[in-house]
């Protein structure tokens, strides 16, 4: 048997077409109802994904005589992130209603595959395993990981349409009418919430692999020093909004500023230091640094650095930085919810 | 029930002062150690700190790092002499070892301690004594205002303390000297003690790591196959002046190996190469080669130390503890030999990768890489070392998915440069087909000899902090668990008898409103 890109185009062409549909549905608010087949594709997609893996993981089984997880490599770990995503956006969904951020869910996902198609083909093989990736803490390791990257690549997508919304004016009414600008900024911080114990976990679990395969729990690796610099950066996030009531546009960008870290952990780390000529021990993730890579990757990192700080003569409305102190007595009204 | 206190107009006013009066004091008369207590438990210190500290980690992963074992040479070939001895006179090719990067460190650590304690203080107090006898105003004057009930207000404070006691709440009340009285009511403390817990927690995985590096140490050794190395450590070596002194007193380490057997054991592709990542050769010489991986490096490792003996299996992820040291397998050397035949007379070379080789005129094999080819010697044999990796002599057991198969007699992998071409071919040598070599005027074959030696190499290293790093890692995982998830309610009451005045807040929870609906549904009740 041998895992066959096909897998991998099905699902880019479901979810090129959900991303059509999600698309189509936001320019015209009339076909909401689209929403529903785009979903439908992308579990196609994912299905499709799915097989791919368990294709993948039974080779390894042949091979290996054991589970591997098959995100061993950029190509892998790509598929992995990709389909997990999706999946969280749908679980996402099911819990709070974020179909119609569908579209933005989407960019990365789909950049992801076509990155694959159109320039890692050739590593699409299964990989020579090190022995140190023959451990059962690799599967533990590598999805908390990319579950806590998966919660914020969400949360980094609703800050984005936040920034957009707010400092541009660039949105749609098919999501200004479900979601106001003081929930968006409540669902990102909730998503990145989520993410954080599930990366702290996953740099715990490293470690203790790491302990056992190498002997040491830390040893400033790239990867290890910019998983802890993503660690820091979300652990001031999550202070600035908590001990400083930072809200809206500054929590957004702030936000968005942190997950330029998860970027260059996951994929930059590998090209940043193989173009600085630095050997990382996390080396079986080395991605090949072509000219596009860096590009996409200046882009990812730069493009939201740009979204937030370009001036611009909009005036900011509607973001709740801090609600006004209420100076009047309170009313008999009955109690107004926000839900 | 407790004694009537001042009413809540003239406590808070107090507080408000109190607290002015603090930062006023600190920014106009403050001495130097005033100051700087106050910075560590300032949280935008602790801010820029952090974010310095996150600065100076990402240029560590920019520019190698000595720890990394990049050599002097390394650095020139990059970087040039001047601009090397720039960034090591900065310090940034050591830079998790530097002064500055210690201080920040320290300064952040602290800077937690610090804010921890004052956290623990804030808790303990919210625990034993919350603020009570709220005035007007704290209802007023939030920027989420209170509510006003008038309807089904209970005949007394206590029947509505009651009520929120069966709803899980733990409550304080307080009678004001004009007989209205003050509820503080919360649910759901663990979030309060979660957050003080992970922080201290924090603070243990940075103790333990300076467990580590005060009375831990850690290196290299390596073994040859059937051989016996030791190691003795010093606690003091390698440390600073204050740590050398702390550990003076220490007992050497000391440790003798005896490795009885080591074996690389080799696996095979089941796939066709085209297949496999990276195999995608096109000479079938490499491709050859390439179907054999590494599988596993086992040592059959006998550690003795200070009248202990311990014996293992050593492989990646099974490492040897003895003492509270622990012996990791880590990597190898395996070089095989070259059996060379010249008109007759045989002679064994050992050949490592990297290098290149010739047979002069006199029969004998020489390494080049210094003095250049020979003209009137054979084709240069290259042991290739590419950037992609070495390419070392294969031996040792062989297995097929994981099913011992037999054993893989030593196999080679060289690249034949004819003196006058440039163009090369990849031969694989094994110990059984001689390859015919050109030297004018002699017989010349190679082949591989069955002789191989193996190196193990192990990481060895002593840390009584990793059990503490890892405990605290622990808690603080379950600690922000906690805090993120468990939803914290508090609701401030002030009853007089024909009015109820309620101010709730919700931490972390779903409903931000869920303290109104406990109030609401008590009154309802009645």
């Amino acid at each position: 048997m041998q895992t066959s890109l096909v897998y991998i185009l099905i699902a880019l062409f479901a979810w090129g077409f959900a991303f059509l549909l999600f698309v189509y549905a936001l320019l015209l608010r009339r076909h909401l109802k689209l929403n529903y087949v785009a979903s439908a594709l992308l579990l196609v997609g994912s299905a499709s994904l799915i097989y791919w893996l368990i294709a993948r993981t039974a080779e390894y089984w042949r091979q290996y005589q054991g589970f591997v997880l098959p995100a061993t490599n950029l190509f892998e770990s790509i598929v992995f992130i990709s389909l997990l995503v999706v999946l969280f956006y749908v679980v996402a969904d099911l819990l709070t209603g974020v179909r119609e951020f569908g579209a933005y869910v989407l960019i990365l996902p789909l950049a992801g595959l076509v990155y694959l198609v159109a320039h890692l083909s050739g590593e699409a093989g299964m990989p020579e395993l090190p022995p140190a990736l023959k451990s059962y803490w690799l599967p533990f390791h590598i999805i908390t990981m990319f579950i806590s990257y998966a919660a914020f690549t969400m949360a980094a997508v609703v800050s984005l349409y936040y920034i957009l919304k707010v400092r541009w004016g660039i949105g749609f009414r098919a999501i200004d009418l479900k979601h106001d600008p003081e929930r968006i900024d409540r669902l990102s911080y909730y998503l990145v919430s989520i993410a954080y114990p599930f990366l702290t976990a996953g740099i715990f679990l490293g470690a203790v692999w790491a302990d056992q395969a190498w002997g040491r729990y830390w040893g400033w690796d790239p990867k290890e020093t910019w998983s802890a610099i993503t660690w820091l950066l979300y652990t001031l996030y999550l202070h600035a909004r908590l001990a400083y009531g930072w809200r809206g546009l500054r929590a957004a960008i702030f936000n968005f500023i942190a997950y330029d870290a998860v970027i260059i952990t996951f994929i930059g780390v590998n090209l940043l230091s193989s173009l600085a000529g630095i050997e990382s021990i996390h080396s079986y993730a080395v991605g090949k640094g072509g000219l596009i890579t860096l590009i996409v990757l200046f882009a990812l990192i730069v493009g939201p650095l740009v979204l937030a700080f370009w001036p611009t003569r909009r005036r900011v409305r509607n973001a709740p930085e801090r609600p006004e102190r209420a100076n009047s007595a309170y009313s008999l009204d009955p109690p107004k919810d926000a839900r | 029930m407790e004694e009537p206190r001042p009413t809540g107009i003239e406590k808070e006013q107090i507080e408000a002062s109190e607290e002015e009066v603090y930062h006023a004091r600190v920014r106009e008369e403050a001495g130097l150690w005033e100051l700087f207590v106050y910075l560590l438990n300032s949280l935008p210190t602790a801010i820029i700190a952090i974010l310095i500290l996150a600065l100076l980690a990402a240029i560590g992963t920019l520019i190698p790092q000595e720890s990394m074992g990049v050599t002097h040479a390394d650095y020139v070939a990059k970087f040039g002499e001047r601009k090397y001895h720039l960034l090591k006179s900065l310090g940034f090719t050591n830079i998790y070892n530097t002064v500055y990067f210690n201080i920040v460190f320290l300064w952040v650590a602290v800077s937690s301690i610090v804010c921890s304690v004052s956290r623990l203080r804030r808790t303990l107090r919210l625990w034993l004594r919350p603020t009570h006898g709220y005035s007007h105003r704290f209802f007023t004057a939030r920027r989420e205002p209170g509510r006003l009930y008038r309807e089904g207000i209970p005949d007394s404070p206590e029947e509505l303390q009651e009520q929120l006691k069966r709803a899980g709440f733990r409550t304080h009340l307080l009678r004001d000297a004009d007989g209205s009285a003050s509820i503080y009511a919360d649910r759901g403390f663990i979030r309060k003690w979660a957050s003080v817990v992970f922080h201290f927690a924090f603070i243990l995985i940075l103790v333990g790591g300076v467990i580590g590096r005060v009375f831990g140490f850690e290196g290299m050794v390596a073994v040859p196959d059937g051989g016996t190395s030791t190691v003795t450590v010093r606690l003091a070596d390698n440390k600073a002046p204050l740590v050398r002194w702390l550990v003076a007193g220490v007992h050497p380490f000391h440790y003798e190996l005896n490795l009885r057997k080591f074996d690389i054991e080799y696996d095979q592709h089941l796939q066709p190469s085209e297949y496999l990542t990276g195999l995608a050769a096109s000479e079938p010489a490499l491709r050859e080669y390439l179907r054999y991986y590494v599988k596993d490096y086992v040592s059959d490792l006998t550690v003795r130390s200070h009248g202990n003996e311990r014996r293992k299996l050593v492989k990646v992820n099974h490492p040897l503890k003895i003492g509270g040291t622990s012996f990791y397998q880590t990597s190898y050397v395996q070089e095989g030999y070259l059996l060379v035949s010249c008109d007759g007379s045989e002679a064994a070379y050992p050949v490592r990768a990297g290098a290149a080789y010739q047979v002069w005129r006199d029969g004998r094999l020489h390494e080049i890489s210094e003095f250049g080819p020979s003209p009137t010697g054979s084709e240069i044999l290259y042991h290739p070392q590419t950037q992609g990796g070495t390419f070392p002599v294969k031996a040792g057991p062989l297995y097929r998915a994981g099913v011992r198969e037999g054993e893989l007699k030593p196999i080679g992998l060289f690249e034949i440069l004819p003196a006058d071409s440039t163009n090369s071919r990849y031969e694989l040598l094994n110990t059984t087909d001689w390859l015919q070599l050109h030297l004018p005027g002699h017989k010349l074959r190679v082949r591989m000899a069955s002789r191989v030696d193996s190196t193990s190499v192990f990481q060895y290293r002593h840390d009584p902090g990793v059990g503490v790093v890892f405990f605290g890692w622990i808690v603080l995982i379950i600690g922000i668990v906690l805090t993120m998830y468990v939803p914290f309610v508090q609701v401030h009451l002030r009853w007089e008898p024909e009015v109820l005045y309620c101010f709730s807040r919700a931490f972390g929870a779903a409903d931000k409103f869920s303290g109104y609906r406990v109030i609401e549904k008590c009154l309802a009740n009645r």
